[in-house]
C-alpha cells in the first residue's frame, strides 16, 4: 500500500467513528436552548396570529428564519435553494398554525413541520445530491497527502451525509443540527430515542463503509497509474 | 484528527445568514395567503348524513314493494308517453329542456375542472 492511500484510509478511519455519542449538553449558537422568554414570545405571537394579527407572524419569522434556512441548507447545500425551502416552510407553518396545540415546544413543532416539507422537497425536486463514490472520486485527486484544506475535507463529509438513505440522513442531519440533543431529535422526527440511535448508528456505519470502499478503490486506481 | 472529529465536522456546519429581503418576502407570501378567500367547501359529511337519514326514513315510510311497484308503473308510463305521446310538441319541449339542463350541468362541471376547483 502506498503512503498516499494509507493516509487516505487513516483519514476515513479517524473521521468515521462508529460509536453513537450520548446526549451532550448544548451550549452554543442561537439554534438551541431557547430560553423561557423566547418560548413565551412564541406562544404569545402564535396566539396573536390566530386572533388575526398577521404582523405577529413577522416576529416568528425573524426569530426562526436563521435556523430554518440553516436546516434547509444541510439538506440541499445551496444557499438560494435553502432560502426558497425555508420560505415554503414558513408558509406551511402559517397555514397549520391552528394545529399547534402546545403539547411540545413550539420549536419542536416548527422543525417537524419544516422537516416534512424539506423531505418532500428533496423527493419532488430530486436535487442533485452527489453520491459518496462521486465525492470520494472528486476528492481522490486532492486527498493523498492530506494536504486538502480542513474546510474542504469537512465539507466533503457533510455533503456525503446528504446522500444517505432518507431516514438515516434525517436522523444524522437533525441530531447534529440540534447539537446532539437525542430527545429533541426523536421528538422532531416523531420516533423513539431508540429508533434515532439505531438510525444514527446505521447511517454512520453506512457512511463509513461506503467511504472506506470508495477510498480503497480510488487508491488501487492510483497504484495502477503509478 | 481525534475521534470526536466526525461530531465536530457535522455539528459545526456553515452558518447561513438570511438575505436582507427574506422576512419581507415571507410576509408578502403570508399576506397573500391571508387575503386569499378559500372557496367554501361542500359539506360532504353533512350531505351524506342527510342522505342516509332520508333513505332510512323513506324506507320506513314507503315499503319496498310499493316503491318498486310505483317505480315500475311510473317508468312504464314514461316509456309509453315517449313512444306514443299524447302531445308531440309538449314531448319535444320537455326533451329540449332536459337537454339544456344536462348541457348546463356539464358546462359548469367543465368550468370547475378548468379553473382547478376540486369540488
Amino acid at each position: 500500500m502506498t503512503h498516499q492511500s494509507d493516509c487516505r484510509l487513516r483519514f476515513f478511519e479517524q473521521i468515521l467513528q462508529p460509536d453513537i455519542p450520548g446526549c451532550r449538553p448544548t451550549s452554543q449558537g442561537e439554534l438551541v436552548d431557547r430560553d423561557q422568554d423566547s418560548a413565551n414570545q412564541d406562544s404569545a405571537d402564535v396566539r396573536r396570529v390566530l386572533e388575526g394579527e398577521l404582523q405577529a407572524f413577522e416576529n416568528i419569522v425573524r426569530r426562526w428564519q436563521s435556523p430554518l434556512i440553516n436546516l434547509a441548507f444541510r439538506y440541499c447545500r445551496d444557499r438560494q435553494r435553502a432560502e426558497e425551502m425555508a420560505q415554503d416552510a414558513f408558509l406551511q407553518i402559517y397555514r397549520n398554525l391552528h394545529k399547534f396545540r402546545g403539547d411540545a415546544a413550539f420549536s419542536t413543532w416548527l422543525f417537524a413541520v419544516s422537516l416534512n416539507l424539506y423531505r418532500s422537497f428533496m423527493r419532488r425536486k430530486s436535487l442533485p445530491v452527489e453520491s459518496i463514490d462521486t465525492l470520494t472520486e472528486i476528492a481522490g485527486g486532492q486527498f493523498p497527502q492530506l494536504q486538502i484544506e480542513q474546510e474542504e475535507r469537512d465539507d466533503l463529509v457533510r455533503r456525503a451525509v446528504a446522500g444517505l438513505p432518507s431516514q438515516y440522513r434525517d436522523a444524522v442531519i437533525v441530531f447534529y443540527f440540534r447539537e446532539m440533543d437525542l430527545a429533541e431529535t426523536a421528538a422532531i422526527l416523531g420516533v423513539s430515542e431508540g429508533t434515532v440511535k439505531a438510525w444514527l448508528h446505521r447511517g454512520r456505519e453506512l457512511l463509513r463503509k461506503k467511504l472506506a470502499r470508495a477510498s480503497a478503490a480510488s487508491a488501487s486506481v492510483k497504484e495502477v497509474r503509478i | 484528527m481525534n475521534p470526536d472529529d466526525f461530531d465536530r465536522i457535522l455539528i459545526s456546519d456553515r452558518q447561513i445568514e438570511p438575505s436582507s429581503s427574506f422576512t419581507r418576502d415571507v410576509m408578502l407570501r403570508v399576506e397573500a395567503e391571508a387575503t386569499y378567500r378559500r372557496p367554501i367547501p361542500f359539506p360532504w359529511l353533512r350531505f351524506a348524513a342527510i342522505m342516509l337519514v332520508g333513505s332510512v326514513l323513506a324506507a320506513w315510510l314507503f315499503p319496498a314493494d310499493s316503491v318498486l311497484q310505483a317505480g315500475r308503473s311510473m317508468m312504464g308510463a314514461i316509456a309509453r308517453w315517449i313512444v306514443a305521446p299524447p302531445d308531440v310538441a309538449l314531448r319535444n319541449a320537455l326533451l329540449s329542456l332536459l337537454a339544456s339542463v344536462a348541457g348546463t350541468v356539464m358546462l359548469v362541471w367543465l368550468s370547475l375542472r378548468l379553473t382547478g376547483a376540486t369540488r
